[in-house]
């Protein structure tokens, strides 16, 4: 960096020497350019005689650790410390005070310790709560459980709005019906009914009766399907609380997650409750399914098979 | 009022954060904000997107699209409505 920076000061002010009018200008120009020339010298110098320096220490460094193996070495019999081995960490002790050897274990050491930082950085941040980046499995498990959870959730939500909307439209024709049925009978009150109106208002009556009819229809046929959603969704939360596996999850899930608010927390154990009472609705079996998934999740390297065992049962249930 | 504050790495990149929001929502959450900041953790500053969701296990939106940020917000915005929200960052 500091070598590009001296290169394209240099290279400036070489170029600006060259355009520049005026002799004055052009002189101080070139002065400059002298100083900046004199300064990368200056740092290149200064820079190399740093490096040379940390080579020479670890140079040292590493001819004391190999001298002080000897020493400690030198009482032993010659049994224990033959000769043949005494000359190989002589020879080991030579190597140690050469560059190449302290370039190696500067390599060594200074990679080791990157290594050590960025490991005792991530125990912190996992110590911490921090949340890392999800792996390929965690994607796959998480995605696959919450669109077969949301499948039997969206067909739920899906008949009760089409149930929320027919009976908005049985409303509708129960309203214009009575609105028909008043003017027919104002019509008729009258001494002199008008005919027309009659048939006007018996045509509109007879239009909302038939649009009646098919709402309600409509509405059957939604509410039979919400009954078969919510059946299915109950089908599947009784198959994961009797799933010995699965079942200690459930009493996890209020302090799954340290990041959970208190309202939040007392929400999961009502929820967990109307469950148990078998007073839950499609609300409470959906978001206990769901936690359930994170749960099976978070434990997805601890227990793969915990993944396996809902997977099947949301295939079962879907 | 928040149901669930995830600190995620400030230091993961734009499509990690987005799959680790993703895999959150998909505990019946949708996320309402994230936003950067600092944590202090055993004498060490840690960088973060706190990210802020919603508990809603039914008719959630799924998918999250996060893109780098611009001068010009129509370039990132696109028509609201039709099964999208914008998050605050």
């Amino acid at each position: 960096m500091i070598q590009f920076l001296f290169d394209f000061l240099e290279i400036g002010a070489s170029t600006a020497a060259a355009i520049t009018n005026g002799e004055r200008a052009k002189a101080v120009i070139a002065e400059a350019l002298t100083g900046f020339k004199a300064v990368r010298t200056a740092a290149n110098k200064d820079f190399k005689l740093l490096e040379s320096q940390i080579l020479f220490n670890k140079m040292v460094s590493n001819r004391a650790l190999k001298l002080a193996a000897i020493y400690d070495k030198l009482n032993q019999d010659v049994t224990s410390y033959p000769w043949e081995r005494a000359r190989s960490e002589l020879g080991g002790y030579f190597i140690a005070g050469t560059l190449d050897d302290a370039l190696n274990s500067l390599s060594i050491s200074t990679g080791s310790e990157a290594n050590d930082s960025v490991k005792e950085l991530e125990d912190v941040k996992k110590r911490a709560g921090v949340l890392l980046a999800p792996t390929e499995a965690e994607i796959a498990a998480s995605r696959a459980n919450a669109d077969a959870i949301d499948a039997l959730a969206d067909a739920f939500a899906n008949a009760d709005a089409t149930v929320a909307d027919s009976d908005g439209k049985i409303a509708k024709a129960n309203n214009r019906i009575t609105v028909a049925e008043k003017t027919i009978a104002d019509e008729n009150a009258k001494q002199n009914p008008d005919a027309s109106k009659i048939a006007q208002a018996n045509q509109d009556k007879t239009s909302a009766e038939t649009e009646k009819t098919q709402a309600v229809a409509a509405k059957d046929t939604a509410t039979k399907a919400r009954d078969t959603a919510l059946g299915n969704l109950k089908g599947a939360y009784d198959a994961i609380a009797g799933d010995a596996a699965l079942l200690p999850l459930l009493d996890q899930i209020p302090d799954l997650d340290p990041g959970y608010s208190a309202d939040f927390k007392a929400h999961l154990k009502e929820s967990l409750k109307r469950l148990k009472e078998k007073k839950a609705t499609a609300d409470d079996y959906a978001l206990i399914m769901l936690q359930v998934g994170k749960a099976v999740r978070l434990n997805l390297a601890k227990d793969p098979t915990l993944n396996k065992r809902l997977q099947t049962i949301l295939k079962v249930n879907k | 009022m928040a149901d669930l504050t995830a600190n995620i790495d400030g230091g993961l990149t734009l499509s990690q954060t987005q799959a680790r929001c993703i895999v959150e929502q998909d505990g019946g959450f949708q996320l309402q904000t994230i936003k950067f900041g600092t944590i202090t953790a055993q004498g060490k500053v840690l960088e973060v997107n706190k990210a802020e969701f919603v508990s809603k296990p039914i008719g959630r939106l799924k998918l999250l699209s996060f893109v780098e940020a611009t001068n010009d917000p129509k370039k990132v915005k696109g028509p609201k409505g039709k099964g999208r929200i914008y998050v605050d960052m």
